[in-house]
């Protein structure tokens, strides 16, 4: 077996001692939860299929999403000794876990954290997808594309880093580019009674409304987003693509036009239409960006550790890692560059409304891979 | 070296020329003084004139609109009653000139100006006066009446629950056991508080707020140029809500009035009086003798044992003028460093040496109550020793200088003694707040995650249980210990800096909340303001943001004036120096929010100079403040012709809006 997943006890169980080690930190439990368990499906099958041509072990910890908790995880695998650390999954946690890889001196890299100050100044902190202010040009870029005359109400969450920081990336690129901001409305991680935020942005007159949140509040305010948001145009970022905005439970209007920038989209090409296949074959369901992430990330990984000169030596691993070729991703194509950032596109995909619930999202078009 | 014994007596001549001449002066007065009789033993707080004869009137009897109800006790110029005003049905407190006094124009005139004196001040840490007036020759006051005990009963009750191994004193805010018999009146509001209890085994930190609260009252009285002279644990008293309120100004004089002492008149109670006050040589005695007296108050309050009393006056004066207190923690090594210091600079001889003001002295405390490093520095040693000289410079100077190597060793011993007999005693006895105080303030290097854990832990527990000003000391402590870790070279710490920064967020939005169901309506309370301003110095932008959003929200002229000042001094911000954060598009915004009218004048002066996304900024702030101002200023903006795009967005906003 060539994953154990510690818990809180650390219960190791292997069938092969003495393999150099990837540990794994993702949110297995908390209100991420559920993408924890995507990106884990996205690990397990990637480990399925590489089979005995893995050169080394992963270890899954549980971070709950507290960067309290991805501080001590870090530590922990630090002192079991592994060669690379991938995860955490989210910005927050992600920018704790940075500050601990560098004290440890032991090279972390992140499948899905996208703001900035992650790789920041941190030779021990790698990504492997695109940064906040790629996205935010992006979007800011397309709501020209779907508006003429594009007035803006930009929403931002306040207990999020990742929220606040690509509100700015988008509002600066926008506004750079003419467009007019005319509001901007606050909420916090966890709030749910979104009534009067929503008429608030009616309100205010915006066609265009910037919602880079997570997909719990996101699912929570389109909810009752018809008919005061009816005619405008909604876009989102990556943090929305989560089991969660796909529940059941979350009744959204079938006239909302929603456009999302993301890492992944199931029917981008064979490659990615392919995995799609196997991921329900084995999970039954659909995978979202955290698993196809997860699953490119665990490959460079695994590549780095077996290119380095001693696979137990987290920095032979961390120099192996910022000089891998290029590689083309189930989420693009990739080129990892010593500081940390690659050089890599996104997509853009429409959320398809069916049946009153969020059904799908579809590929729309790639953004071609560069770096800000 | 001090003689033990009065010079007259012994003959010997004293070292110190200047203290020969105070101390010669001094027995003057005190000789002059034993004419009004004989001379006492110093065993209270200082009470020097007992009644001087008269007929004082007695209980229901009727002074005025007063009917007085029982004598509760006697100050420097008349006898305090408790008394029931007829006209407003309320009891009162009856401050009644001695009879013999009445016929004295000096001490009409005193009497009289301690009324006008307190009467002018409004602050809940002061007696309010309700009337003046005369009555068949009798001369009186009357102000709120406090059920509670004098700060010199407490310390009393403290000593006493010590020797007797009581945990906590629970103190009498209704006077219940001190007789108070008489019900409430007919629509009198039965306010008692639910309980106010002192930790007898450590009330350091309750002392202190208790005495910041009576500095900040002072601060009252010295801005409408009054001081008090007389600030004694005797003249605080507890009111129902626990609060200490400052009474008896009976010797308050104006700094405009000659501040002179007369030879022959002791003004304030000995074993409090400023050096100054005891030099009874003409001297100025400004408001400093006020934080003298205070710092002793709280010296007394902290150790339970008065620095200077001695078995005479004489003696007690000498000690004033010529002795270093007791270091505070020799008598309660529970007290942190850091308030000994401020304590006993508050207590300096020399009142340059004091701080300037008892707002600075207050300053100072709260920054201890909220963890918060002070700015003052202790004296050291090697000062205390030269001051020492300085004051007996006719002790042989080689004498010193051998000494000073070995007091200098001694001193080093006996400080890193103390440290670990001082931190043992918090580990043992302590709370966690109260270790990590002692183990910041005596900069040892005791820092760990599962500590910094436990810490974020608790704030967050604090938190939900509301207690918001307790949630805010805890991340104060925890930003505390990281930042001493950081300087100290432990670069790891900084990991822990995003796991502070939600639970300050947390914190900001609790805040947030408790502000906008507390209805303040727009007045930002005193301790919001100071978290809302620890929180604009964070590090983390999102904490930041997060208060200018909550300031915004709030409004008013308060949060106004903090949103201005941050937008005079956003480049000192830790945020822009730490992160390269500018955050002066989001003060903006904060500004904007507030629809203040006193915010467009600000607004318009971030404009110079700033760059085209700053001035966007600016424009949008400005169209959510209504009025004239913010409509003259767009009209400028939209006809300045090198603002380009700030300037397209006004005139779009202007003609829109005609």
């Amino acid at each position: 077996m060539r994953i154990a997943v510690l818990l809180s006890a650390l219960l190791w169980v292997s069938c092969g001692g003495g393999n150099p080690e990837i540990g794994v930190i993702l949110p297995l439990s908390g209100m991420a939860e559920a993408d924890g368990n995507t990106a884990k499906r996205g690990l397990e099958l990637f480990i399925s299929e590489m089979g005995d041509n893995l050169p080394c072990d992963f270890v899954i910890v549980d971070n709950a999403s507290d960067p309290g908790k991805t501080i001590q995880r870090v530590e922990e695998l630090s002192d079991r000794g592994v060669s690379l650390i991938l995860g955490p999954a989210y910005s927050l946690t992600a920018m704790a876990a940075s500050h601990a890889v560098r004290e440890r001196q032991v090279p972390m890299l992140t499948p899905s954290a996208t703001h900035p100050e992650v790789t920041r100044s941190n030779s021990y902190a790698f990504r492997a997808c695109f940064r906040d202010t790629q996205q935010g040009e992006a979007m800011a870029a397309f709501a020209f594309e779907k508006v003429e005359d594009p007035r803006v109400a930009v929403l931002a969450d306040l207990r999020s880093a990742y929220s606040y920081n690509l509100a700015n990336e988008f509002e600066r690129a926008f506004q750079q580019a003419g467009g007019e901001l005319v509001a901007r409305f606050y909420f916090h991680e966890g709030d749910r009674d979104f009534i009067h935020l929503v008429e608030a942005v009616q309100e205010s007159g915006a066609n265009l409304v910037f919602l880079p949140a997570y997909a719990p509040e996101v699912a929570a305010m389109l909810s009752v987003a018809h008919p005061a948001w009816e005619g405008m145009t909604i876009l989102g970022a990556d943090g929305w693509d989560s089991p969660d905005l796909f529940a059941d439970e979350v009744r959204i209007h079938p006239s909302l036009k929603v456009f999302i920038s993301n890492h992944f989209s199931v029917h981008e090409n064979p490659r990615t239409s392919a995995f799609s296949a196997r991921f329900r074959h084995r999970f039954k369901e659909e995978p979202g960006q955290l698993a196809a992430l997860t699953y490119d990330a665990a490959m460079l990984g695994a590549a780095a550790v077996r290119a380095a000169k001693n696979a137990k030596d987290p920095v032979q691993v961390r120099d192996a890692l910022a000089s891998l070729p290029p590689i083309d991703g189930l989420t693009g194509h990739l080129a990892m560059e010593a500081d940390g950032d690659p050089r890599k596109g996104l997509v853009i995909q429409a959320l398809i409304l069916e049946e009153g619930k969020a059904a799908k999202l579809q590929f729309l078009k790639r953004i071609p891979g560069g770096k800000d | 070296m001090n003689s033990k014994s009065s010079p007259e007596s012994s003959g010997e001549s004293n070292p110190n020329e200047g203290e020969k001449s105070d101390l010669r002066d001094l027995l003057e007065a005190v000789g002059k003084a034993r004419e009004e009789g004989e001379e006492e033993p110093i065993t209270d707080s200082g009470d020097l004139f007992p009644s001087l004869g008269g007929r004082e009137p007695g209980k229901g009897e009727t002074l005025g609109d007063f009917e007085l109800l029982r004598e509760v006790g006697r100050g420097g110029m008349g006898i305090i009653y408790e008394a029931h005003q007829k006209s407003l049905k309320r009891r009162v407190a009856l401050k009644v000139l001695y009879p013999g006094l009445s016929s004295s124009d000096r001490a009409m005139s005193r009497f009289r100006r301690e009324a006008e004196a307190v009467a002018r001040l409004s602050h809940p840490g002061i007696i309010p006066i309700y009337a003046v007036g005369e009555d068949r020759g009798l001369n009186f006051f009357a102000m709120r009446f406090l059920d509670g005990p004098n700060l010199a009963q407490v310390v009393e009750d403290l000593k006493q629950a010590r020797r007797e191994g009581r945990a906590v004193l629970a103190l009498d805010l209704l006077g219940i056991s001190r007789g108070r018999t008489v019900p409430l009146a007919p629509g009198e509001e039965d306010t008692r508080t639910t309980s106010f209890e002192l930790d007898v085994r450590n009330f350091v930190l309750q002392a202190v707020d208790l005495i910041a609260g009576v500095a900040e009252a002072l601060e009252v009285a010295h801005r409408a140029g009054i001081i008090h002279r007389d600030m004694k644990p005797g003249n605080l008293v507890f009111d129902r809500t626990g609060q200490l309120v400052l009474t008896d100004f009976g010797i308050a004089k104006t700094e405009a009035e000659v501040s002179i002492t007369r030879t022959g008149e002791f003004i304030g109670s000995p074993a409090y009086i400023s050096p100054e006050q005891a030099m009874t040589r003409r001297v100025n005695v400004d408001h400093r003798t006020d934080v003298y007296s205070l710092g002793v108050t709280l010296y007394e309050f902290l150790t339970l044992e008065q620095p200077f009393l001695r078995p005479t006056l004489e003696a007690t004066l000498r000690s004033i003028l010529t002795k270093d207190p007791t270091p505070l923690r020799r008598l309660n090594p529970k007290i942190p460093k850091d308030v000994e210091t401020v304590v006993l600079k508050a207590m300096e001889k020399d009142p340059d040496r004091r701080f300037a003001t008892v707002a600075e002295f207050a300053s100072e405390l709260r920054r201890i109550l909220n963890f918060e490093a002070i700015r003052v520095t202790p004296v050291g040693g090697m000062t205390k020793i030269w001051r020492q000289v300085q004051r007996n410079r006719g002790v042989a100077v080689s004498v010193v200088a051998i000494g000073l190597l070995a007091v200098g060793m001694v001193l080093l011993r006996n400080r890193l003694e103390d440290v670990q007999v001082r931190s043992v005693q918090a580990l043992e006895a302590g709370s966690e707040l109260d270790k990590e105080l002692v183990a910041f303030i005596s900069g040892e290097e005791r820092f760990d995650a599962k500590g910094v854990m436990n810490l974020l832990d608790q704030a967050r527990v604090s938190m939900n249980r509301g207690k918001l000003e307790e949630a805010f000391g805890i991340v104060q402590v925890c930003d505390r210990r990281i930042q001493l870790a950081l300087s100290q070279g432990q670069r790891g710490m900084v990991k822990f800096l995003p796991s502070s920064a939600m639970v300050k967020v947390e914190l900001i939005r609790h805040l947030s909340t408790s502000l906008e169901e507390g209805g303040v309506g727009d007045l930002l309370p005193s301790r919001a303001r100071r978290i809302f301003d620890h929180m604009l110095q964070d590090s983390d932008s999102l904490v930041v943001k997060n208060a200018l959003v909550s300031l915004g929200k709030f409004g008013g002229l308060q949060a106004v004036s903090l949103l201005v000042h941050s937008l005079d001094s956003w480049s000192d911000f830790p945020a822009w120096k730490v992160s390269g954060a500018d955050l002066r598009g989001d003060i903006l915004e904060a500004l904007g929010d507030t629809g203040h009218s006193h915010a467009p004048a600000h607004i318009e002066k971030a404009l110079m100079d700033a760059g085209p996304a700053i001035q966007m900024e600016a424009v949008w702030a400005l169209t959510r403040i209504p009025g004239p101002e913010s409509r003259a200023i767009l009209r400028r903006i939209s006809a300045e012709a090198g603002l380009t795009r700030a300037g397209e967005a006004a005139t779009r906003f202007l003609e829109a809006h005609p």
